[in-house]
């Protein structure tokens, strides 16, 4: 399974970082790498890299997961390749 | 009875011309938003908020136990729509809230949790009662809060309920450390809108979906319980009303369409109707509404409805696409999507003829062998001559799947579930949360005989506060599903499922103040129903049923839909 990479902006708030990194794990993706370089104004930027633990785990769905996050602003990255027509918010990216 | 509820609050609102302390800020918010009713439970930490209750106006219920006032609370949310409020202390308090934090996130239910803390100074020493419930909550929020300076609890209540309420509704969790809620603040901070957008259906996306629908041969109509939390129950009762597509549900989303209408075949899944899995097994298109695909309604996922394209329709776009590839998705608030669905009349009567002879083939046998009670043709009476003023909470076991299949649901709010959890202990709380919300509505509890001891002590809630529950404790003296499946599929290793020493639970009931009698003769289930019914105080109905009775149908763990054994 290939290494993707999400790049995330959220504002910075106390459990913020737990609840992220937390999220990806339960939904069965391990985290490789990540960097978290500190932004103005309280917003925070995470890039991480992660891989899927196992077969049929969608990128593009943890995209969307992390995304209804309270806080969360944008998440960019990965390949996505989950519905047809996805008419939703993808900014997600 | 009812005394406590009706006892003129006994002190007048503050009048104090001092600031106010943080316990204060969090009760005037409360009023703010509208509540009138909290379950919980004091200790220690969380002592300055109640000590900011008496004269407040907000009608406290003291449950017996911090679990039973989430799952009260959650009741409370699920039939008025509002957030259900509970409060706890810190430590074992806010630890025994969990479970009934994680019902409320399964099933997306509105809750707001108010914890008490140590006090700040002390968080992370290993105080005495401190526990980091925020961080033990994480993964059962929909989102949660810490607070660290009083000026900021009006902004943060103004926003908890809010984010429980909105889109996907959800639990919020609020922790309170004790020295924020006794400290008086002069300025608070100033209460702020959540600006995460609301998506619009897409027109693209509607376009598809009607293109798909207008094509298809046998179309179903996939019900889910975001159908009701999102409001939509109207749109989709006049949709399907020109649209006639044969409509299946799962389990929290019965009652969205009621149980006798002319197109709905009941619930699919593992202990569905025959006739509305194979409805699914076989249509070429799935229009799923507010369902996420739940391995309970769909059995082995990659045999699920084979030839169905889907068209998924919900508020939470992570659920599109995430069990279940969808052809269109759409994204959005569920009426509007509705509404806008234009596909007029389709040409399906092969189908709709075809789905009424499922139906014919395999409508359910009330004739069992035998003079003991049968608990489907009991809770079929039961809510058949209850009428639309039915609800009924459930416990977990065969019990509830009974429930499920052989009751009458008028309206969705009248089945109360712990559909994703499945949390024993989850009925009388339940059924006492929706009670007091709405007193008139005919409440029933729906328990077994293990399940009942889960929760047993709010009996004495009920009793405090004259709830007219009407509690049903189905009785096999086994943990029944447990024993099913170790019949089925364990090879009859009946392994720690003997509850042969009960208690007698009539005993019990009065022991506590409440009336109860016993039946165990099938001949007895009427006169039973008569007296549940003439009852206006809470009752309890100890029914002895066989402990072999099993629920049937069944899709064994782990097989397709496709492969459902009737018996």
């Amino acid at each position: 399974m290939n290494t993707q990479t999400l790049h995330i902006e959220f504002e910075h708030a106390e459990g913020a970082i737990l609840r992220l990194l937390g999220l990806v794990e339960r939904r069965g993706f391990e985290v490789c790498t990540m960097n978290l370089p500190r932004q103005r104004e309280g917003r925070m930027n995470l890039d991480i890299s992660l891989i899927a633990r196992e077969a049929g785990r969608d990128i593009g769905v943890l995209r969307r997961q992390i995304y209804r996050l309270t806080g969360v602003r944008r998440v960019l990255g990965g390949v996505v390749h989950d519905t047809e027509h996805y008419g939703g918010r993808n900014d997600q990216g | 009875m009812n005394i406590l509820l009706n006892t003129p609050l006994n002190a007048p609102a503050p009048t104090s011309s001092q600031a106010p302390t943080g316990a204060e800020l969090v009760v005037s918010a409360l009023r703010d938003q509208g509540v009138n009713m909290v379950f919980g439970y004091p200790g220690g930490a969380i002592m300055p908020l109640y000590d900011a209750l008496p004269g407040s106006g907000l009608k406290h219920i003291l449950v017996r136990h911090e679990q039973a006032a989430a799952f009260a609370a959650d009741a409370y949310a699920r039939v008025t729509g509002k957030a259900g409020v509970c409060f706890a202390t810190s430590g074992p308090g806010a630890t025994n809230l969990l479970t009934g934090i994680a019902n409320a996130f399964m099933d997306s239910v509105p809750l707001v949790i108010i914890t008490g803390q140590v006090p700040t100074q002390v968080m992370g020493t290993d105080a005495f009662q401190e526990i980091d419930i925020f961080g033990m909550s994480l993964p059962v929020v929909k989102h949660s809060f810490l607070v660290r300076n009083a000026k900021d609890i009006p902004k943060i209540m103004a926003q908890a309920f809010e984010i429980a309420t909105s889109g996907r509704p959800g639990p919020v969790l609020i922790d309170l450390p004790k020295d924020i809620a006794q400290n008086r603040t002069e300025n608070t901070n100033p209460v702020i809108q959540i600006d995460k957008p609301h998506s619009e259906p897409d027109p693209i996306a509607i376009a598809l979906a009607e293109s798909m629908l207008k094509r298809a041969k046998r179309p179903v109509l996939y019900i889910g319980g975001g159908v009701a939390k999102a409001g939509a129950v109207q749109a989709l009762r006049r949709f399907n009303m020109l649209a006639g597509i044969p409509a299946v549900a799962t389990l929290t989303g019965l009652g969205v369409l009621p149980s006798d209408n002319a197109d709905f075949y009941g619930m699919l899944g593992m202990h569905g109707n025959k006739a509305a899995n194979t409805l699914v097994q076989e249509a070429d298109l799935l229009l799923v509404c507010g369902a996420r695909f739940d391995d309970r309604a769909t059995g082995k996922l990659d045999t699920f409805a084979p030839d169905a394209k889907v068209i998924h329709l919900d508020c939470d776009g992570a659920e599109i696409g995430k069990l279940r590839a969808a052809n269109a998705g759409v994204q959005g608030d569920l009426k509007a999507a509705l509404e806008k669905l234009a596909i007029g009349i389709l040409d399906i009567s092969t189908w709709r003829a075809r789905a009424r002879d499922l139906r014919t083939r395999h409508i359910f046998d009330y004739d069992a062998p035998g003079t003991g009670v049968f608990a489907p043709a009991f809770l079929e009476e039961l809510s058949r001559r209850t009428g639309d003023r039915f609800v009924a909470t459930c416990d977990v076991g065969q019990h509830q799947m009974w429930v499920a299949q052989h009751c009458h649901f008028s309206r969705p709010e009248s089945h109360l579930t712990s559909g994703g959890l499945g949390a024993m202990g989850y009925g009388i709380p339940a059924g006492i949360g929706a009670k007091l919300a709405y007193p008139d509505d005919c409440v029933v509890t729906i328990t077994g005989d293990g399940s009942i001891m889960m929760n047993i002590q709010e009996l004495a809630t009920i009793r405090r506060y004259g709830v007219g529950l009407k509690i049903v404790l189905f009785d096999n003296s086994t943990l029944g599903l447990v024993r099913q499946w170790q019949e089925l599929f364990f090879e009859g290793n009946y392994s720690e499922i003997d509850l042969y020493d009960n208690p007698d639970f009539a005993d019990v009931a009065r022991a506590f103040g409440i009336e109860a009698f016993t039946v165990s003769r099938r001949d007895q289930t009427s006169a039973a129903i008569d007296r549940l019914l003439r009852t206006r105080g809470p009752i309890l109905a100890h029914v002895r049923i066989s402990p072999h009775e099993n629920v049937w149908p069944l899709v064994p763990p782990g097989k397709s839909n496709a492969e459902m054994m009737e018996k």
